[in-house]
Parts: C-alpha cells; sequence; structure tokens
C-alpha cells in the first residue's frame, strides 16, 4: 500500500487550474523530486496534500485512509510534516519552543518536556543547538530554514515536504543539508519530497525518481538521471530547439 | 522538577498582590484604593488569557463581567432562601452565564480572523445590553437592586459584612486564582498551542494544532475569570446592577489598556499594567479632579511608544540570560 496517493487531484483558482487531475504514488522510505518552473503548480500541490487547501476533483488517500476533505491540523498527526519556502517561524517564541511545538502537536504528540528534549537532539542535529534561546524572527534565513527543517523533523513524520529547502543555500550548506536529509531518512524511514525549482544538481544527489510538473499536470515521471536528461524536460526549462529555415 | 520550576514566575506576582494588600490593610483610608487598584489588576490578567495568549481582541469582553455581575444578583434576589448557599449558587450562575455566552459568542465569532472577530464582538456587548433592557430581562432598565432584601433576608450586620468583606476577599482569591491559572496555560501544551497560533495561524494549523479548539480555551478561560470579577466586585460590592454599568464599553477599553501596557501575552505584564492605570486613575482623580483623562492619554502614548511590548515585555528582553529571567513572564 502506497504511503500516499493522490487520484485525479484538481484545484482551480477561478480559471486558472494549478493542478489538474494529478495522479501521484509515494511509498515509505522513498525520496522524491518534483520539480517544474515557476507556476507549474508545485506549491499548490504541497498546499493540497497538507491540507491548507481542499482540492476541487480528486481524492487523497495516507497510508490508505481517506484524507481528502480532512483540516491540516486532523491530518498532521497522522504523519505528515513540511516545511515552507519563506519560512514562518513563530517569531516571537524562541527556537527550541518552535521546534518543541513540532514535536507536541505532530505525530510525536509529545508532553512538553519530551518536546523539549526532542527539540535539543533536532537541533544538535541540524546544527542550530548554540541558538536555540535566540528569538525565531531575529534568525537569518539560513538558519530559520535549518529550524524549520528541525521542526519538521521533531514531528517524526511518515512523509516530509520540502518546499525549497536549499533554494539560496550555498553549496557546502546544500551538500551538508542533503547528507543530513539522506540519513534522517533512512533511520527513521521517512519518505521526502523535495521540491525544487532550479537546483537540479541538488536533486540528482538526493532522489531516487523525480516527478516533473508543467502547467499543473505531471509531465513526466520517473528514475532520477533518465528524466532530466529527457527531451520534454529541456524544452519546458529551455523551450523549444529553434528550426531555421532551409536547415 | 522541572514542574515546580515553571511556577517561579508567580513569587514576583505574589509578592506585589500581597504587599498591596499588606499597605491596604495597615494604612488607614487606603484599604478601598488598594481594592480599586486590585479590581484593575484583576480585568487586566483575566482578559489577558484570552487578548494576550491569543492576541484576539475583544472588544464586548466587559460582557463576561455583566453575565458574572447579573448571575450573583439573580441568585441573591430570587434564591435568598437558600442563605448564604445563595452566594455560592451566585458564582455558579455567574460562571454558567458567562459560559453559554462563550458558547454563543465563541462558537461563530471566533472562526473570524483578527479584526472581524473584533467588530463582530462590538456587537454582542450593546445587543445584550439592549435586549436585557429592551426585554425587560432581570428587572430590564431598572435593574436589580439588593440591598434591601440582603439586609431583610441576612440581617443588617450580615448584609454589610458580605459587601464590605466577602467581595473583597472573593476578588483577592478569584486574582490568585487567575494568575495561578495563567501560569499553568503558558506552561502547558494549550500555552504553546496558543503562541503558534498567536504568531501564526495558517503554519500553526499546519503544525497539527486545532487553533479553534485552543482559541475556545483561552476564551472559556478568561471568559469565567471575568465572570467571578464581576460577580464580586459589583454585585456583591455594591448589592446592585444597572445593565449601563454593568455592559459599560469603557471597562474592556481599561482592561485592554492594561494588558498592553504591562505586556501581553506575560504573566507579570497585567498586574502592573493594572497596578500603574489603577493607581494613576485614582490619584489623578484626585489631583486633577475632570482632568484624568486628558493627562492619561499623552501618558499612555510615551509608554507605548517606548515600550512596544509592554513593559514586562521589555525588562524580560533585558533580562534575557541571566538568572533573574524565568522569574519573569
Amino acid at each position: 500500500m502506497a504511503l500516499l496517493k493522490l487520484e485525479g487531484v484538481t484545484k482551480k483558482f477561478g480559471g486558472l487550474v494549478a493542478v489538474d487531475h494529478i495522479d501521484l504514488e509515494i511509498d515509505e522510505g522513498e525520496a522524491i523530486g518534483i520539480v517544474g518552473p515557476n507556476g507549474s503548480g508545485k506549491t499548490t500541490l504541497y498546499n493540497l496534500i497538507s491540507g491548507v487547501y481542499l482540492p476541487d476533483e480528486g481524492k487523497i488517500f495516507f497510508e490508505g485512509k481517506d484524507i481528502t476533505m480532512l483540516p491540516p491540523y486532523e491530518r498532521t498527526p497522522l504523519g505528515l510534516a513540511r516545511t515552507f519556502q519563506i519560512p514562518r517561524p513563530f517569531g516571537s517564541a524562541s527556537v527550541r519552543e518552535n521546534v518543541a511545538i513540532g514535536a507536541m502537536f505532530g505525530r510525536a504528540k509529545a508532553d512538553v518536556d519530551e518536546a523539549l528534549n526532542i527539540a535539543d537532539e533536532y537541533l544538535k542535529l541540524v546544527g542550530i543547538y548554540d541558538l536555540k534561546d535566540k528569538e525565531a524572527k531575529l534568525l537569518t534565513p539560513l538558519e530559520k530554514k535549518l529550524m524549520e527543517l528541525a521542526r519538521a523533523l521533531a514531528m517524526k513524520p511518515k512523509l516530509l515536504l520540502l518546499d525549497e529547502l536549499m533554494a539560496g543555500m550555498n553549496p557546502n550548506d546544500i551538500n551538508r543539508i542533503i547528507e543530513l536529509v539522506k540519513k534522517i531518512k533512512d533511520k527513521e524511514n521517512i519518505a521526502v519530497v523535495s521540491m525544487v525549482e532550479h537546483l537540479m544538481h541538488a536533486i540528482t544527489k538526493f532522489a531516487e525518481r523525480v516527478i516533473v510538473m508543467h502547467q499543473g499536470k505531471k509531465l513526466i515521471e520517473g528514475p532520477t538521471m533518465e528524466v532530466l536528461n529527457d527531451p520534454k524536460v529541456i524544452e519546458v526549462y529551455l523551450g523549444k530547439k529553434l528550426k531555421v529555415k532551409g536547415e | 522538577m522541572n514542574d515546580l520550576r515553571r511556577y517561579k514566575p508567580l513569587l514576583p506576582v505574589f509578592a506585589i498582590y500581597v504587599i498591596l494588600l499588606i499597605i491596604g490593610a495597615t494604612t488607614p483610608g487606603l484599604w478601598q484604593p488598594i481594592m480599586f487598584i486590585m479590581f484593575y489588576i484583576g480585568i487586566g490578567v483575566a482578559l489577558n488569557n484570552f487578548l494576550g495568549l491569543t492576541g484576539y481582541v475583544d472588544f464586548g469582553y466587559v460582557a463576561f463581567l455583566a453575565m458574572g455581575a447579573y448571575g450573583m444578583a439573580v441568585a441573591l434576589n430570587y434564591f435568598t432562601e437558600l442563605g448564604v448557599g445563595a452566594i455560592a449558587l451566585g458564582f455558579f450562575l455567574a460562571l454558567l452565564f458567562s459560559a453559554l455566552l462563550c458558547i454563543a459568542v465563541g462558537g461563530v465569532a471566533l472562526r473570524l480572523r483578527g479584526a472581524y472577530f473584533a467588530i463582530a464582538t462590538i456587537g454582542v456587548n450593546e445587543g445584550l445590553r439592549y435586549l436585557i433592557e429592551g426585554a425587560r430581562i432581570w428587572g430590564g432598565s431598572e435593574g436589580i437592586v439588593l440591598s434591601g432584601k440582603l439586609r431583610k433576608a441576612f440581617g443588617p450586620e450580615f448584609a454589610n459584612y458580605l459587601s464590605t468583606f466577602v467581595a473583597d476577599v472573593s476578588l483577592i482569591i478569584v486574582i490568585f486564582m487567575a494568575s495561578i491559572i495563567t501560569v499553568y496555560l503558558i506552561n502547558s501544551k494549550v500555552g504553546y498551542a496558543l503562541l503558534a497560533l498567536r504568531e501564526d495561524e495558517d503554519a500553526a494549523k499546519v503544525m497539527g494544532i486545532n487553533v479553534t479548539k485552543y482559541k475556545l480555551i483561552a476564551f472559556f478561560t478568561s471568559a469565567a475569570i471575568g465572570s467571578l470579577i464581576g460577580a464580586s466586585a459589583w454585585t456583591l460590592k455594591l448589592t446592585y446592577v444597572f445593565p449601563e454599568d454593568v455592559f459599560f464599553i469603557h471597562y474592556t477599553v481599561e482592561a485592554i489598556v492594561i494588558v498592553m501596557l504591562g505586556g501581553a501575552g506575560t504573566l507579570l505584564g497585567p498586574v502592573i499594567g493594572g497596578l500603574i492605570y489603577g493607581a494613576l486613575k485614582y490619584y489623578l482623580s484626585v489631583i486633577l479632579p475632570g482632568f484624568q483623562l486628558l493627562a492619561f492619554a499623552p501618558l499612555l502614548v510615551i509608554i507605548v511608544v517606548a515600550f512596544p511590548d509592554g513593559i514586562v515585555g521589555y525588562i524580560r528582553k533585558k533580562l534575557r540570560e541571566t538568572s533573574l529571567f524565568e522569574y519573569i513572564r
């Protein structure tokens, strides 16, 4: 049984079909990349999976359970966690409290003391333990992203959705984060979906399977290298090869 | 032993209460001013449990004090034969009436965000007042006057004892309880959920927090404390209830000012805020009778500009990473 299954999921905003009949299956412990240019419906897809939006058509199943109409706060405890493209820290809370909140209300369902311990553990893991007493709004953008990763991991999810986690990071940080996520994923058997717009080399290092989205539809899906070298994918990003007259 | 440590912030709060009460009890003529200040501390602490912890502004808050005042008045007026039991019934009715109002307002209005919620709550307070006056419920606009009845039922001595001693003592107990409840909420999962939804409601939902549930918990708690204050500081103490007094929106605004001044969402904030506001209001009305509001406005502007997080918020920032930090919340 697939961990997450989408059947013909569609979301429209007025006349715009942001996500158009997407079918998708994700198994336990998989590492998946979702790529696509700006406006291809990636973030909307995340919002549909996490419950921020309800789909206009289609069904969503998590471990075989129909979660299509569940509000986000009932999906999360089942084992979903996500980060945001633009980090959304709870600004006036400390970094430690931010991560602890994840542990309290995610699948971990820890009580306050447990949650604070879990928070320390994951802050050490992502390497920002020194900042634990700082107000979250005072962090740098990179630190905020790491805090969001720690917060999502502290929820002990079965499925982790990363939204442009590595955008704006330098290559060293990207490599470190990829290694870190891989290590935790293997240790706790988490399925990780990583969404990127342009960081193809990061995806090649991380994902076993890639899904390319274009104008709300699934353009192609398959093993990472195969997909990224597909002419259709190159066309989506770079445009059609120009045919010069007389050639 | 983590648990006891979390209650440390109660020490400065209780110290302030005790010092105030000792000053009031030992200095002739100061008991009433101290109780006046305690009332403002009380409504600050009560409203803080909602406004401070959720970030939602309830302009109809005084309606909960009114429900408490009416709960006590109804018990003393219609169930006098219960004797002292009528007072217990009064506190029960206070809680019951405010809880009913909570269900009516909270179930609907708490689904609204920010400013929409504030607007909806203004209507509740005024609407309820005109309902009571217009439909002549509980004496309509003539209110409920208890002094004669109390004297007949309990004798003049005990009736006097009720409004001078019992009313003050029950207000003090309610305020102590309210601070304990605040610290309990802040330290529990509820407090963390409220912290998250105050900062970013949508992100909180995605984190697995049922925001409506936690807002309702804060709303009920705050309303319950407010109703007990209304029952003791108004009905028991004054022995009458008039709708235009108990639904006076001025009290809501004062409570909001106290919470903001002291520091919204902190334990100590509304205590400091209530202390400053109550004391200033009392002495300004003595020194500059009639001008107290005029003198107050610029003072408040200065304080709000200088301390946007409230006085206690400012102190907390300064004390970060010192050993005193865990005592101030």
